[in-house]
């Protein structure tokens, strides 16, 4: 057990709750570093959400100005991080139910492809077609987006926070306000869809390059 | 989180698939041990299985190839903007006292600045603005941190919009004007340079002055400053800025700056001239030193400089480098506590007892070198023997800290009392019978060596070492040798150590200087320790257990003040 969990001594390991408490007493040279330091990866993490660049720099600022206006309250008890992606997490969940852009289809409907129905989307291969070798990163980037919203809200946030910022299920877990088990449960689901969403898509012969290492290397 | 509808029960029953939920927790490193290894022996055996995580593995990465999208470059500047408006007074309502404020002090010092006159002519050379621009900012007597006018709406109408990072930069001009990069300022912050300023060190204890804001007009100088470098020297400023923001000694750092940043404006024109044109870093740092060093003597109490007056140069030079070396000494003190004092006031026991294996080693060690056990038989004066009782009794008893006076007393202890090996073979020499022939030399009747030695009879090494200092005066009398002084007479753990483990660390001379001395008591294991020391080697029996150098370290200096 430590010997004294002060805000002081937490200030002292994580430069991010420094520059919190400093928003806290009315510095607004540290608010703005703040929305500096962390500006790139709410609006990268929203846009994984939402799928629309507008959208996901409104709901990045909302995250921004909440912060402010309840900087009052502020007592670190955790990584500044965790605090931060809990509000963007709040305000993402209900932002995507809030905004019924377009129907969630059920990926187990198999006679149609993971896309739905959206505005500029390309015709790409579907599940049942093998899929073209030479696919364009930008259709497959659309094939990609369709599953993805194809995952059910908490599953879509559960992902993209384990994907997009490394978090590991503990702190999935702290943002979502789930148990670790629920996040493990959460995961395989969403996993599972993205799969069989996926799957035609993979270059198991790995012809095409694929981000990624050999099994077990994340591990 | 309390307006969320709860969780779909698909999402938080068993997975259809258990073993995928593995998988996927095993492709995450979210498995304890037994759990990973249990898959990984499921993946070994079972191609399907296999076959599942590539392809869950797959599916994943291939979120990569989602499109990576930057904020736009106004995003920070809209999100600002819908602050509620800041005004000065509501700004600073808040600031609390008791707040260590970066750069507070900075105010306090700018009060007492002169104000120099703005200069006409914009220089056209980046180090001839770095003075412009100090001169500039420090007749302006603002160069606070807090910068709400920073944003409003003023600055937001230029045309030329600066990126939010570059308002830290403009902000930060008049500390970054006269450095030139991270390992400058790292130089600066060192304990010849500006290392030791009283503002540099001490940081919470400095009162809180309500920050001014940075006036839009200074602002918008700096920024016009900043706009006219050489593109090199914009870059240099903003390399320096992102590097001492990413730097983990960043607030000392920038305290330095601020420091130095004052110290080069308040230098006579001629010689700030001199300071800013040196081409490179390290001639400026030549520079610094050099102001510095006339600066300290001119800055020395007039009794010293009145002392140096009537004394040739080279008795002034010895002076001179007799007090730097004073004052270095206790700047270095007082650095060495500054570390401790952490763990003085969280109560931690001090290496090398916070290990319990390792404090008995040190007290076990103590017992047979010195036989601390026994009041008789121990070879420390009772002063001493009280002394030493007295911190190991109140160390067991308090723990914590108090292991630190007793660390103290096994690191002097050890040194005052040398330690000398006893032979492998035989008693060590404590009587005069033991000198054969010489011990005549000793005999009651001739006097003075027998009262020199008498009251160190039977006790090793204070005979021995009492005998040998007598020889010289013992004309044409052989003693034997005193003590084991060659490693083949050593006893083993010690034979093995100078044969095996010293001599492998040992350098060419190093080994011939201490071959040279075989034979020679108390001269060769003198020398045995002094190197073992020096390449932080402990030889068994003769040191207490543990690095030298951290007992060097840790307990080799004297605080001048109380202990708790």
């Amino acid at each position: 057990m430590p010997i004294g969990h002060t805000s002081a001594q937490m200030a002292l390991r994580d430069p991010d709750i420094r520059l919190m408490l400093r928003v806290r007493d009315d510095d607004a040279t540290a608010f703005a570093e703040v929305v500096e330091r962390f500006q790139h990866r709410l609006v990268a993490v929203m846009h994984h959400l939402v799928g629309n660049a507008d959208e996901a720099e409104d709901l990045a600022q909302e995250v921004f100005l909440r912060v402010y206006r309840t900087r009052k309250k502020y007592t670190p008890k955790a990584k500044f991080s965790t605090w931060l992606f809990t509000i963007a997490n709040n305000l993402a969940l209900n932002a995507l139910r809030d905004r019924k852009r377009r129907p969630v289809l059920p990926l187990e409907v198999r006679d149609s492809g993971p896309l739905g129905p959206r505005p500029n989307e390309a015709t790409a291969a579907t599940r049942d077609e093998p899929p073209a070798h030479k696919l364009q990163q930008q259709e497959l980037a659309e094939v990609i987006r369709g599953a993805l919203d194809g995952l059910n809200e908490r599953q879509r946030v559960a992902i993209v926070l384990n994907k997009f910022e490394d978090m590991n299920y503990a702190d999935i877990a702290e943002v979502m306000g789930l148990t670790t088990k629920a996040v493990k449960s959460l995961l395989s689901r969403a996993r599972a869809k993205l799969r069989e969403a996926l799957q035609g898509y993979v270059y198991m012969d790995s012809d095409a390059p694929v981000p990624g290492d050999e099994v077990g290397d994340d591990a | 989180m309390t307006d969320l509808p709860p969780m779909p029960d698909e999402d938080t029953a068993l997975p259809a698939d258990p073993l995928e939920a593995e998988l996927v927790a095993y492709l995450d490193g979210e498995l304890d041990p037994d759990a990973a290894r249990r898959v990984e022996d499921r993946l070994a055996t079972d191609p399907e299985a296999r076959a599942k995580a590539a392809s869950l593995k797959k599916t994943f990465d291939l979120l990569d190839y989602l499109p990576k999208p930057e904020p736009s470059p106004t995003f920070a500047t809209r999100t600002l903007d819908r602050l509620p408006a800041l005004s000065a007074t509501s700004a600073h309502a808040s600031a609390s006292s008791s707040r260590p404020v970066l750069l507070a002090t900075r105010n306090t010092r700018q009060s007492q600045l002169q104000a120099p006159p703005v200069p006409a002519v914009a220089p056209t050379s980046w180090k001839l603005w770095a003075a412009g621009i100090l001169v500039a900012v420090s007749a302006c007597a603002a160069a606070g941190y807090f910068a709400s006018a920073a944003f409003s709406p003023h600055t937001k109408d230029t045309t030329d919009e600066l990126m939010l990072a570059d308002h830290r930069v403009v902000e930060n001009l008049p500390l970054y004007a006269a450095a030139d990069d991270i390992d400058f300022v790292r130089e600066l912050g060192k304990f010849e340079f500006f290392g030791e300023e009283p503002t540099v060190v001490f940081t919470m204890k400095v009162p809180t002055v309500e920050p001014r804001e940075l006036a839009t007009a200074t602002f918008e100088t700096l920024k016009e400053s900043f706009k006219a470098m050489p593109h090199a020297r914009q870059h240099a400023v903003r390399e320096l800025d992102r590097q001492l923001h990413a730097d983990k000694d960043h607030d000392r750092l920038m305290r330095v700056l601020e420091v130095y940043a004052i110290w080069v404006s308040q230098l006579p024109d001629a010689k700030r001239k001199d300071l800013l044109t040196a081409t490179t870093a390290s001639r400026r740092l030549d520079e610094v030193r050099d102001l510095r060093e006339r600066q300290w003597r001119e800055g020395l109490p007039a009794t010293q400089r009145a002392q140096l007056d009537g004394m040739s140069a080279e008795e002034k030079g010895k002076l001179i480098g007799q007090w730097k070396a004073d004052e270095l000494a206790r700047r270095e003190d007082w650095a060495e506590f500054r570390r401790l004092a952490p763990d003085m006031v969280e109560n931690r026991i001090p290496w090398p007892f916070d290990d319990a294996t390792r404090r008995k080693e040190i007290i076990e060690f103590m017992r047979v070198a010195y036989r601390t056990d026994d009041a008789k038989k121990c070879r420390f004066t009772q002063e001493d023997y009280t002394r030493y009782q007295t911190a190991i009794t109140a160390a067991e008893r308090a723990n914590g800290w108090s292991w630190y006076a007793y660390g103290k007393q096994v690191h002097e202890l050890s040194r005052k009392y040398e330690l000398f090996p006893e032979p492998a073979t035989g008693d060590p020499v404590t009587t005069y019978a033991q000198l054969g022939a010489a011990g005549k030399f000793f005999d009651k009747e001739k006097g003075p060596a027998y009262k020199a030695t008498a009251d160190k009879v039977g006790k090793w090494p204070e005979f021995a070492l009492v005998v040998h200092g007598i020889s010289p005066f013992m004309k044409g009398e052989r003693l034997p040798p005193l003590g084991p002084a060659k490693p083949g007479d050593f006893k083993e753990p010690l034979r093995l150590f100078v044969t095996r483990d010293l001599s492998a660390k040992l350098g060419t001379t190093e080994k011939a200087v201490l071959q040279g001395l075989e034979g020679r008591w108390p001269d060769y294991p003198r020398e045995l320790v002094r190197l073992a020391g020096q390449h932080n080697l402990t030889a068994p029996g003769l040191m207490p257990p543990g690095p030298p150098h951290d007992w060097k370290t840790i307990y080799g200096f004297s605080p001048r003040f109380p202990r708790p």
